[in-house]
């Protein structure tokens, strides 16, 4: 019977943070914002504990009386870009940062200061603690732009680096997804461009084991390419929703087909209160009439799924028909979820073990001002992966949007579990999914 | 501007909806939520509103107020005299803001523009926690649905805020927006900001 708890709440930026990202490597936190700027925290895991005897389905997760990782900000790098930072990626080295601008550019990141071992950026678990190198006052290192890559016409949405981080893909409102060719000294070649989007492309995600890159548009479609071996980067299928979504019920009523049990916290944050029913029968907000924008895209940790999100706030699962590069995908779930935009999903292992149908844990964020945790399962009954809502925060950031959440995956395994989240209002914060009070 | 107006004409029509029928013990308020004044200044206020509840209830006319006097890009009158906005047209529950907008004509290439100065007048003027849609009233637009889209995407009003061009006009549309209705010898109209 889990719950979203609160684990730190970072200085926040002064305008609107858009986007936040866990590295893949190191104990280090990145967000991006309206501001310019872009900010690293740092975090110490505690040392790790007994795991708990697995007597129940609370068991999947720490009790909320578990020791908290904590957090501090290193640096607040103030970036050459002119407009907004709206999207932020780790290389999968964890060394290398790379910003998206609405200045059209994408600026490539790397700490200046050469380091040997790692040992300065202990995690904590053998007590150890950040010491910065140089900048007083534990600044940390500092950032240089070492690259700025220029090739859109308008504003950069989203930069993504391939599983291995040989490639870096960028989007825009100028309806094109280029891919980048990372090679030695900074360079990057853009061995890429597709232009089949009718719109804006929003969102950018690489496949997590494969060349594939799935974007989405405001055209309301998700495009799949892949780098053909019989030719050059192309499209092998456009992804257009055909499902309506099916209604979110929860009730506390037990149900033999879903796997963890609900409880009073889920629908207290999760169905809308008395206040916002009544708002809703009052002022009653036609539904935009043309397709919806995609927002969001989130792979599943086997990347035999995608997940997606949009403008009616629903949340939709692609299913991949197959193993081969160019297997299709079909639409296998839509479900309500968000009362606005479905601005950002993020997915990873955790929860219901892969044994007992557990297919990860997928975290969804809204203009509804909510973070929803599911719990993705193999329904015994209809051998199809379904979503059950298990934990989820009303006005995580107070009265604004929820813009981007992100789990913590990292190739250690360490800090799993650890959620962060970003806000209209510039906030950034970090949450756990813990065993009920 | 050297191109051709989309609506040369426009059927102009007298501000009927009175300023005196704004609630004033909390007009003093509704001021300070201008972007420039300071909204948590408690000692500007008229009053001692310290006592009262920190969450303000907005009616429909409150926001019609603050979008009347707004100028139309094209020509040097208020959206309330061309019947852009109406007070009819606006709801207000809870946190739910919802303006319909109504085009002087269908074809009316000002539209989006004219929906961005509503918005970021409402973004900048209302508390924080109202979520606001904007909508352009059914029929009376022939792109109705594709401006509806594109004023109620956050990323495109984010990055239209950041186009110098763009602001520019919008914050000349807004000049005025700070009259709220006409300055017709009721004090509590002016903007304290100016």
């Amino acid at each position: 019977m889990p719950a979203l708890q609160l684990i730190a709440d970072l200085p926040p930026h002064s305008a609107t943070a858009w986007a936040v990202t866990f590295n893949p490597t190191r104990p280090l936190l990145a967000s991006c914002s309206t501001d310019m700027t872009f900010r690293i925290f740092h975090y110490i895991l505690p040392s790790p504990s007994p795991s708990p005897s697995p007597s129940s389905s609370s068991s999947f997760f720490p009790s909320p009386d578990a020791p908290k990782p904590t957090f501090q900000l290193l640096n607040t790098v103030k970036t050459e870009h002119k407009r907004t930072v709206r999207s932020i990626a780790w290389a999968p080295s964890g060394r290398t940062l790379a910003t998206g601008s609405f200045d059209s550019t994408v600026g490539i990141w790397e700490e200046t200061d050469g380091d040997e071992g790692d040992d300065e950026m202990d995690d904590g678990q053998g007590g150890g603690i950040y010491r910065p190198r140089n900048g007083a006052g534990g600044n940390g290192k500092e950032w240089e732009c070492v690259t700025a890559l220029e090739g859109h016409e308008s504003e950069c949405k989203s930069v993504a680096w391939s599983h291995d981080g040989g490639l870096l893909a960028s989007c825009s409102r100028d309806k094109s997804v280029w891919v980048w060719e990372v090679q030695p000294d900074d360079d990057f070649e853009c061995i890429a461009v597709m232009m089949e989007h009718g719109q804006d492309v929003k969102h950018l995600a690489w496949h997590p084991k494969e060349e594939i890159l799935a974007s989405a548009s405001y055209d309301s479609h998700i495009h799949l390419q892949f780098d053909d071996p019989d030719g050059d980067w192309c499209i092998f299928q456009k992804l257009h929703p055909k499902f309506p979504p099916a209604p979110l019920t929860i009730s506390l009523e037990s149900s033999s087909s879903r796997p963890i049990p609900v409880t009073r916290n889920l629908i207290d944050n999760l169905a809308p209160n008395d206040e916002e029913r009544e708002a809703e029968e009052k002022v009653v907000v036609p539904p935009l009439e043309e397709d919806e924008t995609v927002w969001s895209l989130a792979w599943s940790p086997d990347g035999q799924m995608l997940a997606s999100g949009g403008d009616l706030g629903g949340i939709r699962i692609w299913t991949r028909k197959g193993h081969n590069p160019d297997s299709l995908f079909e639409e296998t779930l839509h479900t309500s979820a968000h009362s606005r935009s479905c601005f950002s999903l993020s997915w990873a292992t955790g929860g219901l073990p892969e044994d007992q149908g557990g297919r990860g844990l997928l975290a969804s964020g809204g203009g509804d001002g909510k973070i929803v945790i599911w719990q993705v399962y193999v329904s015994p009954q209809s051998g199809k992966a379904e979503l059950q809502p298990i934990a989820a925060m009303r006005d995580a950031h107070g009265v604004s949007d929820v813009n981007c959440v992100a789990w913590c995956v990292r190739e250690d395994g360490k800090g799993a579990g650890l959620l962060s989240s970003a806000g209209d209002d510039g906030s950034v914060k970090v949450w756990r999914v813990v065993a009920d009070v | 501007m050297s191109r051709a107006l989309d609506n040369e004409n426009p059927t102009i029509f007298a501000p009927t909806h009175a300023t005196s029928s704004r609630r004033q013990p909390k007009s003093a308020r509704a001021l300070l939520w201008d972007s420039e004044a300071d909204m948590f200044q408690e000692s500007d206020m008229e009053d001692g509103s310290e006592s009262e509840e920190e969450r303000e209830e907005i009616d429909s006319e409150e926001v019609f107020d603050l979008l009347r006097s707004i100028t139309d890009p094209e020509h040097p009158v208020s959206l309330e005299q061309l019947r852009v906005v109406n007070p009819d047209d606006i709801r207000v529950a809870g946190n739910r803001v919802l303006v319909y907008l109504t085009p002087t004509i269908p074809h009316c290439s000002m539209s989006t523009l004219i929906g961005l100065s509503l918005r970021v007048r409402l973004l900048r003027a209302l508390p924080p926690r109202f979520r606001v849609d904007i909508r352009i009233k059914p029929g009376t637009h022939q792109s109705e649905h594709a401006v509806n889209k594109q004023l109620n995407d956050k990323e495109r009003v984010q990055a239209a805020l950041e186009n110098k061009h763009l602001l520019q006009v919008v914050e000349g549309c807004l000049a005025t927006a700070g009259q709220r209705g006409v300055g017709d010898g009721n004090v509590g109209a002016a903007p304290i900001t100016a």
